[in-house]
């Protein structure tokens, strides 16, 4: 090493050997399960197009009474207490939480989902794993899902996600944001567990979910700079989440650019975001146009709240912790 | 088994050997992802991102002497794709505190990695890849895909720069601390 210079530092960054030796494991495995995907089915284009969001709306997400396969009874217990879900928490303490009874074995591994929520633009769902579990080591094993048939062309549809210990078998939770720009009341949303711990197999569901009531505001903001615009179109504010719809334009070549949106109330600056969020890609003459979504992973602060909103754009091949700064603009609710 | 055996064996698809292969860089990885991520677990999956694309694409590596090369290119483009992801700035509350050696060590390395962060892209990638990773010019110019003489200059501007940063911290130290009558 040059110099020694500042390698007294760097030498103290402690590693946390078996975590990292599990971490290389979990890509190794998440690899290997892709692979294995990939050769049973074609991939489509890289860019989300509103003619394919349709084509895998139509074919991923059925729309459908569901009224017969949900229970109507509210579920009160601790089934988000665990997880890092400040949506499905908030839900769970206002009794929101649809109680779920569906189960799958394969392999002698039964996988049950026990509950699900729909709030605004976010799905989540918990689910037990019982019977013959194999891990990897003395650590918790890890499942391997893919939602909407892991269609390469939404982001996060294939996941790996880790088990937590719970009774004699262990519990796990998903968490989704819904890759349209238009909302159904009522849907099913289609999952498969590829592999639990050690063992690959199949256990497929279709979870019923059923929005909650929320209320859609019509925006008409726009902000631009540098050949940047973006224009605010509308917020879906449910029980415990809000969504921002945008429409950006970039120049050509701006596909890989990435609006995040810095938020503050009342009590300062909103961390729980799933920010830049692609619904829909598509290219005009010398021009991209990208609907997107960033959603607030919490209920907002009081009834009539005011937010301010920083838009940023991250531009492709630059560092993406210097982004475009864009000018901010305030949302009152009255 | 030899280093070299072990990236054959890798480059057929055999997944012990390649984690294996891959866990002899682990502390080199596991260090460099936390100076770009600021904590453990943003760090971990930076180092599961990179597995799993290095585990994709290895039957491509065509020269194995540049494995090296090759491996970090993917873990600075696993960072990149993961600090794009998060999209935000590391709030100084998530840059974690360090749990071995002492406490100045301690306090020094989280200075470091909240200085690293600081610094702009190119003299980052630049100091991380010479300093830390131990490259050669030639190399770090290669990932960077810019000529030698920019990394020395990105290396010169940028090693100023995070004195001038670190020092500029241990100013302020001196200054809050109060003085000896």
């Amino acid at each position: 090493m040059k110099e020694g210079w500042h390698l007294k530092k760097y030498n103290a960054i402690e590693v946390p050997e078996k975590e990292v030796r599990e971490a290389i494991r979990a890509g190794i495995r998440k690899a290997g399960l892709s692979v294995s995907k990939k050769k049973r089915r074609k991939t489509g284009p890289l860019l989300l197009s509103a003619a394919a969001a349709a084509l895998i709306l139509a074919s991923g997400i059925f729309l459908s009474p569901v009224a017969d396969a949900l229970a109507k009874v509210p579920f009160i217990g601790q089934l988000y207490g665990n997880f890092d879900d400040l949506v499905g928490k908030h839900l769970e303490s206002q009794q929101l939480i649809t109680r779920l009874n569906q189960s799958a074995a394969d392999k002698g591994i039964k996988v049950k989902i026990t509950s699900a929520y729909y709030d605004g633009a976010i799905l989540g769902a918990t689910f037990d794993v019982n019977g013959k579990v194999k891990g990897n080591g003395s650590d918790p094993p890890y499942a391997f899902y893919e939602i909407f048939g892991g269609d390469e062309r939404i982001s996060d549809s294939k996941e790996l996600v880790r088990l937590e210990p719970k009774g004699k078998g262990f519990t796990g939770h998903i968490r989704l944001y819904y890759p349209a720009s238009d909302l159904p009341e009522n849907a099913t949303f289609p999952l498969a567990f590829k592999a639990i711990g050690e063992t690959e197999g199949e256990w497929k569901f279709n979870v019923p979910v059923e929005q909650l009531p929320y209320e859609k505001l019509k925006m008409d903001k726009a902000v631009s700079k540098q050949g940047i615009r973006i224009h605010f179109d509308s917020m879906i504010v449910g029980k415990a989440s809000t969504a921002i719809d945008y429409t950006a334009i970039f120049p050509k070549g701006g596909e890989e650019n990435q609006v995040r949106l810095e938020i503050y109330d009342d009590d300062g600056e909103i961390k729980s975001l799933m920010d830049g969020i692609d619904l829909e890609v598509k290219k005009e003459g010398q021009q991209v146009i990208v609907k997107g979504r960033t959603i607030i992973l919490r209920p907002l602060n009081g009834d009539r709240p005011s937010l301010t909103v920083y838009p940023k754009v991250a531009l492709a091949g630059e560092d993406p912790n210097e982004p475009l700064e864009l000018e901010p603009f305030r949302i009152d609710f009255k | 088994m030899e280093h070299l055996e072990l990236i054959r064996k890798a480059k057929t698809g055999d997944p012990e050997s390649f984690e294996k292969l891959l866990s002899l860089y682990g502390d080199r990885l596991y260090r460099t992802a936390f100076l770009y991520a600021g904590n453990r677990e943003d760090a971990l999956d930076i180092i599961q991102e990179t597995a799993c694309k290095a585990f994709l694409a290895i039957g491509n590596l065509k020269e194995e002497k540049y494995f090296s090369t090759w491996l970090t290119r993917i873990l600075l483009n696993a960072a990149y794709e993961f600090l794009r992801k998060r999209k935000r700035d590391i709030p100084f509350a998530s840059v974690e505190k360090f749990s071995g050696g002492t406490e100045s060590i301690r306090m020094e390395s989280m200075d470091l990695v909240r200085a690293i962060q600081r610094l702009r892209k190119s003299y980052r990638d630049a100091i991380i890849l010479f300093y830390y990773q131990d490259l050669p010019i030639k190399e770090v110019a290669k990932i960077m895909k810019v000529p030698d003489g920019t990394v020395k200059t990105y290396l010169k501007r940028g090693k100023e720069e995070l004195k001038s940063i670190l020092e500029g911290w241990e100013f302020d130290e001196r200054r809050m601390a109060p003085e000896k009558i």
